[in-house]
């Protein structure tokens, strides 16, 4: 069996293609989202997801939120004293805690998956997301890219029509933009486009930093009087000021520094000119996609909005405008990309409700090498990018290029590989590099074919050739800094299988007392001396180890929380 | 191309067709069996074939034979006049453009006019804050009106960075296509030549000749091998720029012969070689000559001296050496050579050469024979002179030495070790080297 996963920036989902349908997995709690945070609690124990989530506001050193966004990098998170945990791990800990959850609704072991990941994600990228499925014991056996997964979600039951449509992807740290086509059964993707760090995350930090540049009085715009836990306390509200905007029109954030309450208010107006600048980032990754598309919006016969930040009436209000008509939304925004890579699983096992289904997918950023540009008399400038796969070419694709000796009698040519659409390669991103030697010959005798080939799964394989005497080799990846090696990785699923994770079993107990000691800190007086004690009762009950006597104790907890928590 | 189109029909499963709904339902159909999945080198096969049959009905194949190359270069001595670089006016009068985008044009389009550049880059900013422009629609017909109505051969470099930034044409390295791609691609040009010129600039502080960086823009637009007509029209007119350009020249004539062809335009080069013909050979054309040819004066000349000094004692060697290094400083010392061939021109390489040439004379002829060895100099002086050749030259000194020499020893063969088989190795290996040497220099 293969499950979808959705491994999102603020929220992860598990979904499987059962019956010809998908369906998404609901986790310990019932929920169907699970929060992607990590964090661990005083005895060490690892929490995952909701547990965790609510304890970002009150332990923000021993938890972590939107790893996502540093995937494919070195950059390493510290939990409490003694645990380094880099993106791909935290990653792992959440493909772990999804793959319980799919084993206890589906009964038996999973070992396989299909993981979203977004289009724009680059080759160092999604190796990481490769790396962490490998950390949590599942074997990736798909990356699909998230508004690919979305189109499949959207476009499987109206296979016969052709039509061409849209799909604009505002998650909560990445911004993707696919253009696709259907036709005779085909699912093809035209063009992809889109910006890794542009999401709803993005907006929430916007507020945050306009509430310290403008909420009253000297201490509030002070950065040094806001510690660990006030900035979450902070960003929560800025959180939750974004979706009161979504809903009320307006929104007042306030937050505790001190004996002090601090608050701010604005309205739907002032949170659309104070993400202006967000906005405008949203424009061009659709112009170049319908460009090379070779479309123009009155081609398109949809334009279909994805991802939790579409919720956004500022959002919705763009896409109407950049379009001039209304998105369509008929598919919860949060869902859709988990129930498409279901569907790719579905694919992928020959699921015979799905047997007519093909996908054609592109690649969306341009590949290449740098080469050297002659001046004259000798002299030469570095540093020019020659993309060898153009972006939205239909993959899998592989192409050659010949290179030149540009020096009289060098002994070796490197070719470093870039990717990405500036003519200037220090623009782009560096992926690796192959070294050759050359036999000695005047400049432009030698010569190097450099064949770059780039499968479905989004992965890039570069192979030089030098053309007189046929010696080959592949690029050497190691040498980017933002990947594990295979030992690295072998060390750090040890290090991993050696954590405590918390028994799925006991979450909701978890959870709500996370919420508990949230609340706790949130309130003064005589409601927080209320908390404290009913924190105390419930901790001793749960000591007592009745099942009968837990829940009771559950239920009433929950709803003196829910009567607090509005 | 004509031999393959029966293959990619073939591969689609029909027969040729100029149908694009019939290309599509073939490739579905052979996708059920070949897909990117199961079969990733099939898959390759068969997408190729798919998008060549979808070219193949967009431009049918004896329409593009009949156009040739797509370069828009027009023929270099046609007067160019700004009017037929602008066949997209046209287009823009048949159908109006919404009154509000036009709006957003004009100031920009005046404020540029009228040459004031700030306020064009702050009339353009403003409009890209329009909220109409939100539309994608609108968006891009503001960019078609920007396109067509400012004036491309007087786009201020300032003003071209701002519309390149705005519109991400960097970004879109060779997929400015379409109706207006090859306008946008003509302002990106003028940002990348500014690039360019960036580190030309760099690299000139490196060079022998200056170029007067003043007027560069034009000619490095000639460097990058992408010649407009109306630049062909300039150039023609203005002194100072032909000048230029004579300068340009002789810097292409010294680099490498691929760097130039891939570098260069080639008819560019010509038509430019075409129109200085009448001035002087470039200057440094005749410097990388003479050095070649001064390293292989010293490389012989030291043979010489070894072979004399091994065949009789020291007398040679202190003179070879001593020669040897003047022609080395001469060559290699920066600034010497290029003012020794500015003031004599006249006798070209050869004045240089000529301490070399009666150095091995008298080096050759034993101290009773110098008369000998003056008459032999004096007579290649004659020759060299006379047709101001240099190849005659040494043939003929080389014969009237070998006549001599036959002269006086014809009576007994000289053996082995014999200055004269040294002086006829020398000259063996003096012709065997002007052969290696290319007569001119590669342009």
């Amino acid at each position: 069996m293969i499950v979808g996963i959705d491994l999102g920036t603020t929220n992860s989902l598990v979904s499987v293609w059962r019956d010809g349908e998908a369906h998404i997995i609901p986790n310990a709690l019932g929920h169907r989202m699970t929060p992607s945070v990590v964090g661990v609690d005083g005895s060490g124990e690892v929490l995952v997801g909701m547990a965790a989530q609510e304890r970002l506001r009150t332990h923000p050193e021993l938890t972590t939120a939107a790893f996502k966004r540093h995937m494919g990098t070195r950059r390493e998170v510290t939990l409490g004293r003694r645990l380094r945990l880099r993106p791909e791990e935290l990653s792992a800990l959440v493909l772990k805690s999804l793959k319980a959850d799919a084993e206890a609704w589906l009964g038996h072991e999973i070992g396989e998956a299909v993981i979203s990941v977004p289009a724009y994600f680059n080759d160092s990228q999604r190796q990481a997301t490769r790396t962490a499925g490998a950390l949590a014991g599942l074997e990736v056996s798909r990356l699909i890219n998230e508004p690919t997964a979305a189109a499949l979600a959207y476009g499987l039951h109206r296979r016969d029509l052709e039509s061409k449509f849209l799909v604009f992807d505002l998650g909560g740290g990445t911004f993707d933009v696919s253009i696709l086509e259907l036709f005779e059964g085909v699912m093809e993707v035209k063009a992809s486009g889109g910006d890794n760090f542009l999401g709803g995350e993005d907006f929430v930090d916007a507020l945050v930093t306009a509430f310290l540049a403008n909420a009253g009085g000297r201490a509030a715009t002070d950065r040094s009087q806001w510690n660990g836990t006030a900035l979450a306390a902070l960003k929560k509200e800025g959180e939750r000021a974004k979706r009161a905007i979504t809903k009320d029109k307006s929104a007042t954030m306030k937050v505790r520094l001190g004996e002090q309450e601090h608050s701010w208010s604005l309205d739907e107006a002032g949170f659309a000119a104070l993400v202006q600048p967000l906005l405008d980032r949203l424009t061009n990754p659709v112009k170049r996609g319908l460009r090379d598309a070779g479309l123009v919006p009155g081609d398109l016969d949809e334009v279909v909005l994805v991802g939790g930040a579409t919720r956004m009436p500022v959002v919705r209000k763009l896409v109407a405008r950049m379009f001039g008509r209304m998105p369509t939304i008929h598919i919860d925004p949060d869902e859709v990309v988990a129930l498409g890579a279901a569907i790719q699983a579905g694919l992928k096992m020959r699921d015979a409700e799905l047997k007519d289904v093909i996908v054609t997918d592109v690649c969306p950023y341009s590949l290449g090498v740098e080469v050297v540009e002659p001046l004259g008399r000798g002299a030469t400038r570095g540093g020019i990018y020659l993309p060898i796969i153009e972006r939205n070419v239909t993959v899998p694709v592989s192409r050659v290029e010949r290179l030149y000796t540009v020096g009289d009698f060098q002994p070796a040519v490197t070719v470093r590989i870039f990717q990405g659409e500036s003519r200037n390669v220090s623009d782009n991103i560096h992926l690796g590099q192959v070294s050759l030697d050359v036999p000695s010959a005047p400049a432009g005798e030698e010569q190097v074919d450099v064949r770059f080939t780039y499968d479905i799964n989004g992965v890039l394989e570069v192979e030089a050739t030098v053309v007189s005497t046929q010696v080959r080799k592949r690029m050497v990846i190691a040498q980017n800094p933002g990947l594990m090696t295979e030992k690295e990785i072998e060390k750090r699923l040890r290090a991993l299988s050696k954590l405590k994770i918390h028994p799925r079993d006991r979450e909701e107990n978890r959870v709500l007392l996370a919420r508990a000691e949230r609340l706790y800190e949130e309130h003064l007086g005589e409601t927080r001396q209320g908390i404290g004690a009913e924190i105390v009762n419930f901790e001793h009950v749960m000591d007592g180890q009745d099942v009968d006597d837990v829940n009771r104790a559950r239920e009433r907890l929950t709803a003196i929380l829910d009567r607090l928590d509005t | 191309m004509a031999a393959d189109i029966p293959s990619f029909w073939r591969e689609l499963g029909i027969e040729p067709t100029r149908e694009t709904a019939d290309i599509r339902r073939a490739y579905a159909r052979r996708l059920k069996t070949t897909n990117p999945e199961d079969d990733p080198v099939g898959f390759q096969r068969l997408r190729e074939a798919y998008e060549r049959a979808l070219a193949h009905c967009r431009f049918p194949p004896a329409h593009l034979s009949e156009v040739g190359p797509p370069e828009p270069q027009a023929a270099p001595d046609q007067d160019a006049d700004p009017a037929p670089m602008r066949s997209g006016r046209d287009d823009a009068a048949t159908d109006r453009p919404p009154p509000e985008s036009m709006a957003l044009v004009a100031p920009i389009v005046d404020s540029l006019k009228a040459g004031d550049e700030r306020s064009a880059i702050d009339a353009f900013n403003a409009a890209l804050n329009d909220p109409l422009l939100v539309n994608i629609d609108t968006l891009a017909e503001f960019e078609r009106l920007v396109l067509e109505r400012i004036d491309l051969n007087t786009l201020p470099e300032a003003f071209a960075h701002r519309v390149v930034d705005a519109f991400g044409y960097r970004q879109d390295l060779g997929k400015l296509s379409g109706a207006h791609g090859w306008l946008a691609a003509e302002v990106l040009l003028v940002v990348e030549t500014a690039d360019h010129m960036r580190d030309l600039r760099r690299y000139a502080r490196r060079w022998p000749i200056k170029l007067p960086f003043s007027r560069a823009p034009l000619v490095v637009a000639l460097l990058l091998g992408r010649p407009r007509p109306l630049l062909f029209s300039v150039l023609r007119r203005s002194q100072e720029i032909l000048e230029i350009m004579v300068a340009l020249l002789a810097e292409l004539r010294g680099l490498h012969a691929t760097t130039v062809n891939s570098y260069v335009d080639r008819q560019t080069v010509d038509y430019w070689s075409r129109a200085v013909r009448h001035r002087s050979s470039p200057l440094d054309a005749r410097l990388v000559r003479a050095r070649q040819w001064c390293i292989i004066f010293v490389v012989v000349n030291l043979i010489g001296a070894v072979g004399y000094t091994v065949d009789r004692g020291s007398d040679c060697m202190v003179p070879g050496l001593i020669i040897s290094a003047g022609i080395l400083a001469v060559a290699l010392v920066p600034g010497v050579m290029e003012r020794t061939m500015k003031r004599v021109r006249a006798i070209d390489t050869i004045a240089l050469l000529a301490p070399v040439v009666a150095g091995n004379c008298l080096l050759a002829f034993p101290p009773q024979r110098q008369m000998e060895g003056v008459i032999v100099l004096l007579a290649g002086f004659a020759l060299v002179s006379a047709g101001r050749r240099f190849l005659p030259f040494m043939i003929a000194t080389g014969v009237l030495w070998a006549v001599l020499f036959a002269v006086k020893s014809i009576e007994a063969l000289p053996p082995i070790g014999h200055p004269l088989h040294l002086l006829l190795a020398q000259y063996v290996g003096f012709l065997f080297a002007l052969a290696l040497v290319p007569r001119r220099a590669p342009s």
